[in-house]
């Protein structure tokens, strides 16, 4: 039965499979010339770029920069640093839009929905610059943090110069910042949960509590699944544009990530190809990572990416 | 709704207690992300002394509106922000299309190559040939002090294109089927059965293109050298990143210029403001029962 | 056939005639300049150039961030631009890669009036492997730019004189902290090396000559002696404890709410800091604190010297003559003036002398002149520049007090130093290098003895290399 249904439809889809090629061209052309037209300045990881010699003419010089990022005993360091900021972040913050779209959808007041909804989008729109001035003056020592702990504490916390508390304020300020909008695709994904199966299971009886876990949560799934993928993919990037402005040289030792290290040791020499072969080696172990979680996500959850 | 609001009356004492919880619970998180955006906007009304002395705090100090004049007022802000509403919706429009488009082919799962294509976009995600290639690719194209360098590079996002066709994955075959055997072709299908039911995921990712034209700075920073072809957000940035200069580094005649703390404020909400009230419009679309509504009706 | 073919090409070349009357009846340079906050073809500066040199130009701007990356790229894009102005470190970069045209014979021949009003020396500080490459502009006065600013009305109170020493200094923040219980001095973390304090460590800036060698601040004999006594003030909570993770602002902010008696400063910032301090600290004054006298009784404060500016014309430039006649015009003496300064009685007064602007005109119409500036009259140009100054009271008092340092106004002489490759392309990063680590000693992260590690970790990031290359330009001298 089931197979015949899947012969029929593969059959009567053949017939129309210019009509969906034609749909996907302009973005496959788009791809091929904006991303992969460029693709070829990659060779500069294994050059010796000049830029006023040229890609082409640029010495070639094999591995010799992959070489100099791994025998580079900091490298690891900040290799070590990135990966548990990442972690820190996937765990804590990546459930938290889901849990903010669930609660959204379960106020009953449509103003003070779409008011809460606008509001807590608002910090994404803020530069890092600007947040990271504001908790500077927020968490300082004599900042209003430190003020109301001020009776029960002999100093002031450091909170950004502390090596115990940094990784926690950059895990706080991040989800404070991104939360709102991370939430905006869960909404979309929520409402898009047929109503049916709502008044289905309040015939049923069902509370609110296992509608959320029986209907809300397995409806959002698929969403969840590929930010999921997607998010694991990004591991080696741990918020670059944040850490480089809110860390400082007292926190080095375990804010330090690879794009800042990266950042401050090519800091105005032009070193293209160094930066070239480290972007490189993110990009391939976001590619097995990406395919790695698409594997598993297949297997554990029967839903994939391709 | 008759229905729903009987079993609001039947709603269990915990499940009230729930609702007022999470009541509370968003209002506190509404308080603590509204903070930071009632604190630039009190400071762009407030007098500069009362800025820079950090006197400003939620609410304006030495009220004024000096500084918006001051700002709307800039050539560079008119022309800026013609540049970027222009990119904006072009490029939204645009990139709605090619997007759409895509993600419906490659939600067919039986579509030969489908795995192929996918993986072909998810490379493209992740790997970057790097600012030269892109830079002469630009150049060898035209597209250097164009506005068009700042729309077609970014039509195809494959982030959002994944999603959009996450979501058509969802939709039932069932409606499509029936409107194929009724003799529709694919485009009137995309049209007229996949695209009205899909109208919040559409709105969502409208938003996220819309908000990254308009946030979009680094790549007039890098293919832009016209200063009547920056963007809004580029103009912004270099305020913000010019009074982030350590003063050594600064030459006097540059640093004897620097924008006041209060105009910058000023600047930042003017440049947020206008893409910030795209979301409150698109929200209508995330209404439920629209998606069955729609296609029951 | 035949007819028609020979008439096409007769349409053709009427067509390039008169186009190539017309290209050559409106030659348009086209300048580019580094980044700052406002649309060079909009200005009205722009306007008054045109009107006096009769050239039309449109003006470019590198970006805010990347801007020797994009510079790079759009100077490979050859006959885009036919006029730079470069600072040093692009002028390093674009002369090491023959980037830019030489100018001798040009200036020979076009460039009378430039060649005139720079200085010899300043020429020759310009010259790469004896060639001119790009006109020198130099920094409008010898300023003296960075101090510590004080409040007067502080010391005044607690019969605290302005300190001129080490210890005297050390003994103000104290009295200062006991007995106001105020932070004494507020500091961002740029300010690790406040240069009033070094001056007390015989350091007063970043290449220092020590036994007739050049030597970098780092290497400084006495570097390790200041970095201890900044990390004691810091110990003993008598300058900011935020100072690692202070940008300008949080600095500024501490100081003129009244929390903080001290403030590293620099005079530009006067209009805004201290109409803040008069208004939120009634009664308050300000005192400018010297150089501090090391053991010796020397002292010493960087002033600008050097070259600012060099202004080139990159390879493959189409209108190269008009270029050089461009610059020459601009820099005649009328022109100058009046892009500068504008005109007498409208934009500006001469009283005495000196020149001072008429308020709001000047700010609005030759705010941004210095931008457009092609080479400067080493002469005339200070006194023009000055009226800037003067725009403002509280710029112009801090600014005169300022400068009566100028006594023990010391150039980095490094500064001019012609093309120095290796040092431009480490100094940033090892700038950046220095500020991590001397942070991390002043706060406490690490321990000073480590300093000789950190010496090393300078030498092995370029430090060695560039020490070397300023020490072989010095000797050759």
């Amino acid at each position: 039965m089931k197979q015949s249904k899947k012969r029929r439809t593969f059959k009567s889809g053949v017939l129309n499979y210019w009509q969906y090629y034609v749909l996907l061209f302009p973005a496959l052309a788009l791809i091929l010339l904006f991303q992969y037209v460029p693709l070829y300045g990659l060779q500069i990881a294994f050059k010796d770029f000049n830029i006023f010699v040229g890609i082409k003419e640029s010495p070639f010089v094999g591995f010799d920069h992959f070489r100099r990022v791994f025998n580079d005993a900091y490298f690891y360091k900040v290799l070590g640093n990135t990966l548990v900021i990442s972690f820190y972040k996937l765990v804590f913050l990546f459930p938290l839009p889901v849990i903010l779209a669930i609660q959204l959808n379960e106020v009953k007041n449509n103003l003070l929905r779409r008011s809460v909804q606008t509001v807590v989008y608002l910090p994404h729109f803020l530069s890092w610059v600007i947040v990271s001035g504001l908790f500077v003056s927020i968490l300082g020592s004599d900042g209003i943090v430190n003020q109301i702990l001020s009776p029960f504490m002999d100093r002031p916390i450091r909170f950004l110069m502390d090596r115990n508390w940094f990784r926690s304020v950059l895990v706080f300020t991040e989800g404070w910042k991104g939360v709102g909008w991370s939430a905006i695709v869960y909404l979309a994904a929520i409402t898009g949960i047929d109503p049916q199966l709502y008044e289905a299971a309040i015939v049923d009886g069902a509370n609110k509590f296992q509608r959320i876990w029986h209907i809300t949560l397995p409806g959002i799934s698929p969403t969840i699944i590929l930010l999921l993928i997607l998010n694991i993919g990004s591991l080696l990037e741990a918020g670059f544009q944040q850490i480089l402005v809110m860390y400082n040289p007292m926190v080095y030792s375990v804010a330090d990530i690879i794009g800042t290290y990266v950042y401050r040791v090519g800091l105005g020499q032009m070193n293209f190809s160094y930066g070239a072969a480290v972007g490189l080696f993110n990009s391939v172990v976001a590619f097995i990572l990406i395919i790695t979680g698409n594997q598993l996500a297949k297997r554990l959850a029967g839903r994939s990416i391709w | 709704m008759n229905k729903r609001q009987k079993h609001f009356m039947k709603e269990s004492k915990v499940e009230r207690l729930f609702s007022a919880l999470n009541v509370f619970l968003l209002l506190l998180l509404a308080a603590a992300t509204l903070f930071p955006f009632l604190h630039v906007l009190a400071q762009s009304l407030s007098s500069e002394t009362a800025v820079i002395s950090g006197q400003v705090g939620l609410f304006p100090v030495d009220p004024q509106l000096g500084t918006y004049q001051y700002v709307m007022g800039n050539s560079q802000f008119t022309s800026s922000f013609r540049v970027s509403v222009i990119i904006t919706v072009l490029g939204t429009l645009g990139a709605m299309v090619v997007t759409t488009f895509a993600a419906y082919t490659l939600s067919k799962p039986h579509l030969p190559g489908r795995n192929f294509f996918l993986v072909l976009f998810i490379f493209a995600m992740l790997f970057h040939g790097g600012i030269i290639p892109n830079y002469l690719l630009m150049r060898s194209l035209g597209l250097l002090d164009s506005i068009w360098v700042l729309i077609l590079p970014a039509l195809v996002n494959v982030f959002n294109l994944l999603i959009i066709k996450n979501f058509f994955e969802g939709t039932p075959e069932s409606l499509e089927e029936a409107a194929r055997i009724d003799g529709a072709n694919t485009f009137s299908i995309l049209f007229r059965i996949v695209l009205p039911i899909s109208l919040p995921v559409l709105a969502t990712i409208s938003l996220f293109y819309a908000v990254a034209y308009w946030n979009d700075f680094f790549r007039a920073m890098i293919y832009i050298s016209r200063p009547d072809l920056k963007p809004l957000q580029l103009y912004l940035y270099e305020i913000v990143t010019q009074t982030q200069r350590p003063l050594t580094d600064v030459p006097v005649d540059s640093a004897m210029n620097l924008t006041p703390a209060a105009v910058r404020s000023a600047t930042i909400m003017a440049t947020t403001f206008p893409i910030l009230v795209v979301y409150p419009f698109l929200q209508k679309y995330f209404v439920k029962g629209i998606v069955v509504g729609s296609v029951k009706g | 056939m035949k007819r028609r073919l020979s008439l096409r090409t007769l349409l053709v070349v009427v067509l390039v005639m008169a186009l190539s009357v017309v290209v050559h009846a409106q030659v348009v340079i086209r300048h580019m300049g580094n980044w700052d906050a406002f649309d060079p073809n909009s200005d009205i500066v722009a306007e008054a150039i045109e009107k006096v040199t009769g050239y039309q130009v449109e003006y470019s701007m590198l970006p805010v961030e990347n801007m020797n990356e994009v510079l790079s790229l759009r100077v490979s894009n050859v006959g885009a631009y036919d006029s730079l102005k470069l600072n040093s470190q692009q002028y390093n970069m674009l002369t090491a890669q023959k980037a830019l045209l030489p100018l001798d014979d040009l200036l020979e021949k076009y460039g009378q009036r430039i060649l005139e009003v720079i200085k010899e020396e300043t020429w020759e500080a310009a010259k790469v492997d004896g060639k001119i490459y790009g006109v020198p502009e130099v920094p409008p006065a010898p300023n003296v730019n960075h101090v510590i600013l004080a409040r007067k009305d502080i010391l005044d109170e607690l019969n605290l004189a302005v300190p001129e020493t080490v210890d005297e200094f050390y003994d103000v923040l104290k009295t200062i902290r006991k007995e106001k219980n105020m932070l004494p001095l507020a500091m961002a973390q740029h300010n690790f090396a406040l240069s009033v304090v070094t001056s007390g460590f015989g350091i007063y800036h970043a290449w220092m000559e020590v036994d007739g060698a050049i030597t970098h601040q780092v290497e400084h004999p006495k570097m390790k002696e200041y970095v201890e006594f900044m990390a004691k003030l810091y110990e003993e909570n008598l300058i900011d404890q935020d100072f690692p993770v202070n940008a300008t602002q949080h600095v500024v902010e501490k100081f003129t709410s009244g929390r903080a008696a001290m403030i590293p400063f620099a005079w530009w910032q006067a209009p805004a800091v201290l109409a803040a301090l008069e208004q939120n600290v009634p009664g308050s004054e300000w005192v400018v604190i010297p150089p501090l006298k090391d053991e010796s009784g020397n002292r010493g404060i960087e002033v600008d010297g050097g070259i600012l500016w060099f202004v080139g014309i990159p390879q493959g430039a189409k209108n190269v003559e008009d270029v050089v006649k461009w610059w020459n015009a601009k820099l005649e003496l009328d022109n100058h003036k009046y892009i500068a300064l504008g005109d007498e009685g409208v934009h500006y007064y001469e009283e005495n002398g000196a020149y001072f602007p008429i308020l709001p005109v000047f700010e609005d119409e030759r705010n941004m002149a210095n931008w457009y500036l092609t080479g400067v009259d080493q002469e005339l140009y200070p006194t023009y520049w000055a009226s800037r100054v003067r725009k403002n009271a509280h710029m112009s008092k801090v600014y005169d007090a300022m400068q009566e340092l100028r006594q023990w106004g010391s150039v980095n002489p490094v500064a001019w130093a012609p093309a120095l490759p290796t040092v431009s392309k480490y100094t940033q990063s090892l700038n950046l290098l220095t500020q991590d680590n001397l942070v991390n000693f002043i706060a406490g992260g690490d321990d000073v003895r480590n300093y000789g590690d950190f010496v090393d970790a300078w030498r092995a990031s370029g430090g060695q290399e560039s020490t070397v290359e300023v020490n072989n330009w010095y000797q050759s001298r």
